[in-house]
């Protein structure tokens, strides 16, 4: 095979693709296959009498129907509504926070800060949402601070609810969010702020005009990837919202316990694969102009 | 009044003291530049001025006014910085548009003005261009654009031409100083390049080591320095050790301390008696194998020879020095016979073409 | 270099981003003599005596290793997917019936199990005499509830207390289709293995109008919360539940309503794809023998099958109602019964009462 000088030869590829076919296409392959069988009586999967039948009269697609009834509907709205208040919130903690680090602090303490946001996480994610209870609970830490300050006289009853969901879903996804924006902020050239205060605009009409358009490629990328997770979370209801709502994640997850429906668990799965995809294609527009400025 | 007057400044960074104590003042309408070697606190006045520094101690009055407490985006006053600083993600004409849109301009008067500030720098047609789109020159001029449309009471220009190359550099140079004549904007402009600074110029404060050594018009720098240093930075200088013999009114007799009596113009204040010494720029001399008529010299040997094109340069032992620099343009009635290294000479002058350098800083 | 550096911390957050599952822990035993043979038990948590085991490893020169778990469905996961290697399984009643259905189990060589002769024949729910033994009672309990004696006005003995909306926000209930929905349907006094659609989509009603009730769905910790005042009514097994209770000084009492609870055998049972189906014959029968019984009681809060073992109980487990309830008691429980092509069904109404 004829090649360029300074190509390198395509089967070097080989490994890469091969790791990519049987660990990730070929697995996929037969999860979708698997989506469109029925659970057998006792869970695993029914046999298909007649394949003929079975593709004609619709049947292969009852889990996809089934997916799409309301009451998951609803489950996916719900879902998709928390991941966008957990990347919402998340954008809003994470954007000081890395401004701080990439330029409100002295260069040396740099990687400082950005190890001091990174090493939690080497921690495991159970005993680190296992703190939030501890922290939240009737008796917890915050509690005692506050009764304990005398800023209220009885505890709140955070943990269990909505809000101790979505503090342990912003919390868990803050590296996320924190790290793509700090780098678009540290690429960031001191003399554009000096030059805009030069021209006449003021410390928030810098940030506006200047820095927030600069740093969007740092926040879109943020703001997928905790997007993306957020939308496939179980366990964090679970243990801080007391298991009384159903996420997506929830849904599947349960599909493959209690539930012994493994079709529909996978069928479930491919949904939010889809919609996922879908929202990075909309990611993609929005920084193919920013992309320049990378 | 002047428009700018700098009193008394300091300004410290840890340890260091970078402006140790600056007194200026800037006339409406002049070019003025800071001049001198890197460090030397050029940049930090400016940035003072301009308001991203405050000083620990002295004035700094526009107009009569104190601006000290004034945040940059407050000041009537504009820089073009060194890197261009152009915001990436605005077109040329926002760009040029960003200070007026702060000013609330109205966006018909907007567009006129922006327009006539791109035409002024020849780019009319790069309004809708990406900054990445544009070329060093290019952005230089977007950058000049974009602080002269607001009309500011005084523009800094810090080290602008300094990432062009040498022949878009010495354009500019004549560009800059006719935008600024046509504009009547008081220009204030600091460079570490010599000739830059004499080309453009109406007056040149020239620094070293965070104080002024000398600030006058561009000739009087080049021709009368006042200290040994602004003789060097200025250019070659060829600095001799002389005697001073007689004092008469801008005049003075020395006697060289390695060479003959000779006449030389005395500028500032000189003591008879006094060792000063004697500045002779490498193009007032001549070189020739004899003593020229009606001119003054000393017998030389030609170490090196450097042909320059327009012009070529000597280094010469003589006087007693190992390297007196002289430069020959030849010409009708130059003094200039192309000696080879090795061969001897005489290099020569006219009698009271030298000048004195004072020891010490004079004003 | 600069600009590289976010990129490989991001990289090093996912390390640890990948949730355990909740229900796998890893407790290793000491190793004795030289090449000792392995047993891999999978086991519910706090549900057996180390001191026990530590004997059978000695005397039997094993090592054996523990996987624990607290909900039935994992077990049957790992079985149906072939990835375990388990020799000794620990499921409850219904989840036997299920696995054996399915093929899952090893017929049991009773001839291995004289130990066998020590059960009780009333918690001896799976076995049906004249067929194959899959399974051999080991530990049993019942599904009941608890309350704050010292915050409730009246005794409570009805499952309409969990219901009540004067304990808003201090009910806990098991996060367990089957139990959550045998507690709704007990307040109809319907059984807990109907499959009769009205009375299911009562049940669901009940559970959704109780949910705004609910402090938490938790099956890991209802003890917790109970004992911390945050609950005052929790739905919760027997064994922890009592062991809680005697602790408490009368603070906290078990309670099997009288409408009925869930009675729950949990069975020693061998995998068919066991690899030491020898020792494994050897464990059970081991467990089973009426001293280690005693010991695993003692040791859990949780009833022993085992009629001659009771001689060895701690009295004060003996004696307490809540871990050896009456007869009368007993009467009113019911065992669950998987539910086979019903399942879906209820999974679909258990998922509308999470997501409301």
């Amino acid at each position: 095979m004829s090649q360029k000088a300074g190509q390198s030869p395509p089967w070097l590829a080989s490994p890469a693709l091969l790791v990519l076919f049987f660990g990730m296409l070929l697995p996929l392959a037969m999860v979708l296959l698997d989506s469109f069988r029925q659970r057998g009586v006792y869970g695993g999967f029914a046999e298909i009498e007649d394949l003929g039948l079975y593709l004609s009269s619709g049947a292969w697609l009852a889990n996809y129907e089934r997916a799409l009834e309301p009451i998951y509907l609803k489950i996916f709205w719900r879902s998709s509504w928390m991941a966008v208040v957990t990347t919402l919130g998340c954008l809003v903690v994470a954007y000081p926070l890395a401004w701080w680090i990439a330029r409100g602090m002295p260069e040396r303490w740099r990687s400082v800060g950005l190890l001091l946001v990174v090493v939690p996480f080497w921690t495991s994610f159970v005993v680190r949402t296992f703190a939030w209870v501890w922290i939240l609970r009737t008796e917890g830490l915050l509690n005692q601070v506050l009764v304990g300050i005398g800023l209220i006289d009885e505890p709140l009853a955070l943990l269990y609810t909505e809000w101790a969901v979505l503090i342990g879903l912003i919390y868990g996804e803050l590296p996320f969010m924190i790290l793509p924006i700090y780098a678009s902020l540290e690429k960031l050239d001191t003399s554009l702020l000096e030059a805009a205060a030069d021209l006449g605009a003021s410390a928030w009409t810098t940030f506006w005009k200047v820095v927030w358009p600069l740093s969007l490629p740092g926040v879109v990328a943020g703001a997928v990837l905790v997007f993306v997770p957020s939308m496939g979370q179980f366990l964090i209801s679970d243990m801080l919202g007391g298991a009384k709502s159903v996420l997506v994640g929830n849904l599947i997850q349960n599909q493959f316990f209690g539930g012994k429906n493994a079709p529909f668990g996978f069928a479930v799965a491919f949904v939010l694969t889809l919609l996922v995809l879908g929202i990075l294609a909309l990611q993609a527009r929005l920084v193919k102009g920013s992309q320049e400025l990378l | 009044m002047p428009l700018l007057r700098i009193d008394k400044v300091v300004k410290r960074f840890g340890g260091a003291v970078a402006v140790a104590g600056v007194s200026l003042d800037v006339e409406a309408g002049e070019f003025f530049s800071m001049l001198g070697p890197s460090g030397c606190g050029k940049t930090t006045l400016l940035r003072m001025i301009a308001g991203f520094e405050n000083p620990d101690e002295g004035r700094i009055e526009l107009d009569g006014t104190d601006i000290r407490a004034l945040p940059p985006h407050r000041r009537p006053i504009n820089t073009v910085f060194q890197q261009y600083a152009l915001f990436p993600h605005l077109n040329v004409f926002e760009n040029v548009a960003f200070g007026l849109r702060r000013a609330q301009v109205g966006e018909a008067e907007l567009r006129r003005r922006v327009t006539e500030s791109l035409d002024q720098v020849q780019l009319g047609t790069f309004a809708e261009r990406m900054p990445a789109m544009l070329s060093g020159g290019q952005k230089q001029r977007v950058a000049l654009a974009r602080a002269l449309v607001l009309r500011p009471r005084l523009l800094l220009l810090d080290e602008p031409l300094g990432a062009l190359d040498h022949q878009l550099r010495l354009q500019m140079q004549v560009e800059l100083k006719n935008l600024q004549r046509a504009s009547g904007i008081t220009f204030l402009f600091v460079t570490h390049d010599q000739p830059e600074a004499l080309t453009m110029s109406d007056r040149i404060a020239v620094f070293s080591r965070g104080h002024i050594e000398q600030a006058a018009p561009a000739r009087a720098v080049y021709d009368e320095p006042a200290t040994p240093f602004v003789a060097r930075f200025l250019g070659a200088s060829n600095l001799l050790s002389a005697e001073v013999l007689r004092v008469a009114d801008g005049t003075a007799q020395v006697q060289l301390t390695a060479g003959p009596k000779v006449l030389v113009k005395a500028p500032y204040p000189t003591v008879v008696g006094s060792t000063v010494s004697v500045m002779l720029r490498p193009e007032w001399l001549g070189l020739s194998r004899g003593l020229p008529e009606g001119r003054v010299g000393a017998p030389a040997v030609v170490r090196d020879r450097l042909y320059q094109g327009a012009s070529t340069r000597y280094t010469l032992a003589t006087l007693g020095m190992e390297d007196l620099e002289v430069v020959l343009t030849p010409g009708f009635g130059a003094v200039a016979e192309d000696l080879m290294p090795g061969t001897s000479g005489v290099v020569s002058w006219p009698d009271g073409t030298g000048v004195i350098v004072p020891a010490s800083p004079e004003r | 270099m600069k600009s590289l550096l976010p990129l490989f911390l991001l990289a090093a957050c996912s390390g640890g981003g990948a949730p355990d599952a909740k229900t796998d822990a890893k407790k290793p035993e000491a190793a004795p003599a030289p090449a000792p043979q392995e047993l891999n038990v999978y086991i519910w948590t706090n549900y057996h005596s180390e001191e026990a085991v530590k004997r059978f490893e000695k005397e039997n020169n094993v090592r054996v290793t523990f996987d624990l778990y607290d909900n039935n469905e994992v077990i049957e996961q790992k079985l149906q997917t072939g990835a375990a290697p388990y020799d000794v399984v620990v499921p409850t009643d219904y989840m036997v019936s299920s696995l054996v259905k399915q093929g899952l189990l090893l017929a049991l060589d009773t001839a291995k199990l004289p130990n066998l002769q020590h059960i009780d024949p009333a918690v001896d729910t799976v076995f049906t005499a004249g067929e194959a033994r899959y399974g051999v009672p080991y530990l049993w309990g019942t599904t009941g509830f608890a309350y704050r004696t010292d915050k409730v006005a009246n005794p409570l003995d009805s499952w309409k207390a969990l219901f009540d909306p004067a304990y808003k926000g201090k009910i806990v209930m098991l996060d367990d289709m089957r139990e959550a929905f045998g507690a709704a349907l007990h307040v109809d006094s319907k059984s807990i293995n109907s499959t009769a659609e009205a009375e299911i989509a009562a049940a669901k009603k009940h559970l959704i109008a109780q949910k705004e009730l609910v402090l938490a769905y938790d099956s890991s910790d209802f003890s917790g919360k109970i004992q911390s005042g945050d609950a005052v009514v929790v739905q919760g097994y027997s064994g922890e539940l009592a062991t809680v209770a005697r602790e408490s000084a009368g603070t906290i009492r078990y309670v099997v309503p009288k409408e009925g609870a869930t009675l729950a055998v949990d069975n020693l049972a061998i995998p068919k794809a066991a690899r030491n189906v020898e020792m494994a014959h050897k464990f059970i029968n081991f467990m089973l023998d009426p001293q280690v019984s005693a010991e695993t009681t003692n040791a859990t809060g949780y009833a022993t099958a085992n009629l001659a073992a009771r001689s060895k109980v701690k009295p004060e487990l003996l004696n307490d109602p809540a871990v050896f309830p009456p007869s009368e008691i007993l009467s009113r429980c019911e065992a669950l019964k998987d539910l086979g092509a019903f399942t879906p069904q209820l999974d679909a109404a258990w998922t509308e009462v999470k997501a409301n």
